[in-house]
């Protein structure tokens, strides 16, 4: 698809999330009800990631560049707000570390448990599948 | 001078010149503080603030830009959908490590608020800071605080999480690739994630999976923890 064509799908996709948050009530915000949209549009195989890979490419590409106007609001801060920067710089900074540590710890100890379960379960097969080979094997001979 | 300021084109000129400049010297230097969001802020706000133009004049045009972080968020999906298997074997590990992840962030804020002595509105303000702009600033609303600071308290942890993220995996032992994205994503949004993408594609697509898992698990916890 063109790039204009590709632009049009997008923001149509974010108009429809934003019509189904303020409309129909869906309580997720309007973007994260467009991303699963586009998701499930993806996963019927109707758009096809190719079909987008131009605009996707971009947007991905320079993420970080779309924050920066938000992030300017910091200007505008009162002063209850600015004699409390130090501890609340800490508690932000502090508080992401701990955040990806607990979620990580949770998630590595859970995938690894279902991967060994799985890996056992796997030979667990293997082994009686080979001993049924040898029992068919040895039970032919007389 | 005010023919200038007024055409949406000088906020997002000078968003895109602030962008770049830091992107150059993140690059140059290979500092991960030096994130080019940081860098780019920096010199935003000094330059609005020596030349004395308002934050409205430059949210004239500003605002076109961030208007943009709706389709970007959208298009997260893509990376998502080529990990899509990845998140059907894991689905359960995954959906636990994000409510884990969710619950310790917003538990500490309350914890360490209460502890410190920070104001109730301080603390509600900062409460949903581990979740995407978009998200974290309607639930900072909600609840009852300051949907600006909370979107300063949002950019600070997610250039923490950007920043930081390779280390603190490293230093907890956080080897595997699908839950070091998971931690990333919900502990740091869009701007960890886009480290994470850095660090790999699973990495990547667990991570911006996360962003809206836990925007929604925070959506649900918040009001409730609050309450107590």
């Amino acid at each position: 698809m063109r790039i204009p064509l590709q632009l049009a799908v997008i923001f149509a996709i974010c108009i429809a999330g934003e019509v189904l948050h303020r409309i129909v009530g869906v309580s997720l915000p309007g973007n994260i009800i467009g991303m699963v949209l586009l998701l499930i549009l993806l996963c019927t195989k109707i758009i096809k990631p190719e079909h987008i890979s131009g605009v996707s490419g971009f947007f991905l590409k320079h993420l970080a560049l779309f924050f920066l106007p938000p992030s300017i609001a910091i200007m505008a801060v009162g002063d209850d707000v600015l004699s409390k920067w130090p501890l609340l710089l800490f508690l932000c900074i502090a508080l992401t570390i701990i955040t990806i540590a607990m979620g990580g710890w949770v998630t590595q100890f859970l995938v690894r448990r279902q991967e060994y379960r799985e890996n056992l379960a796997l030979r667990a097969e293997r082994l009686a599948k080979r001993a049924a080979a040898k029992g068919e094997s040895s039970g032919g001979k007389p | 001078m005010s023919v200038i300021i007024n055409s949406p084109l000088f906020g997002i000129l000078l968003t895109l010149v602030a962008f770049e400049i830091g992107v150059l010297i993140s690059q140059k230097f290979k500092y991960s503080f030096l994130n080019p969001l940081l860098i780019g802020n920096i010199l935003i706000v000094g330059f609005l603030l020596i030349t004395g133009i308002s934050l409205e004049s430059y949210n004239v045009g500003g605002d076109y830009i961030s208007v943009m972080l709706s389709p970007a968020t959208v298009v997260l999906a893509v990376p998502l959908y080529r990990q899509i298997q990845k998140l059907r074997q894991f689905w359960k590990p995954i959906l636990a490590g994000i409510f884990a992840g969710s619950l310790t962030s917003i538990g500490c804020v309350i914890f360490f608020s209460k502890i410190l002595g920070l104001s109730n509105t301080l603390m509600l303000s900062i409460l949903p800071k581990s979740v995407t702009i978009p998200m974290g600033s309607v639930i900072s609303e909600q609840i009852g605080g300051i949907p600006s600071v909370t979107i300063i308290a949002i950019t600070v942890t997610g250039i923490t999480g950007a920043v930081t993220a390779p280390a603190v995996c490293k230093f907890f032992r956080i080897k595997h690739k699908v839950a070091q994205g998971i931690a990333i994503g919900t502990a740091s949004h869009a701007l960890g994630t886009t480290r994470a993408m850095e660090m790999g594609e699973v990495q990547g697509a667990m991570s911006s999976l996360s962003i809206g898992i836990a925007g929604l698990f925070t959506a649900v916890i918040a009001p409730l923890l609050t309450a107590l």
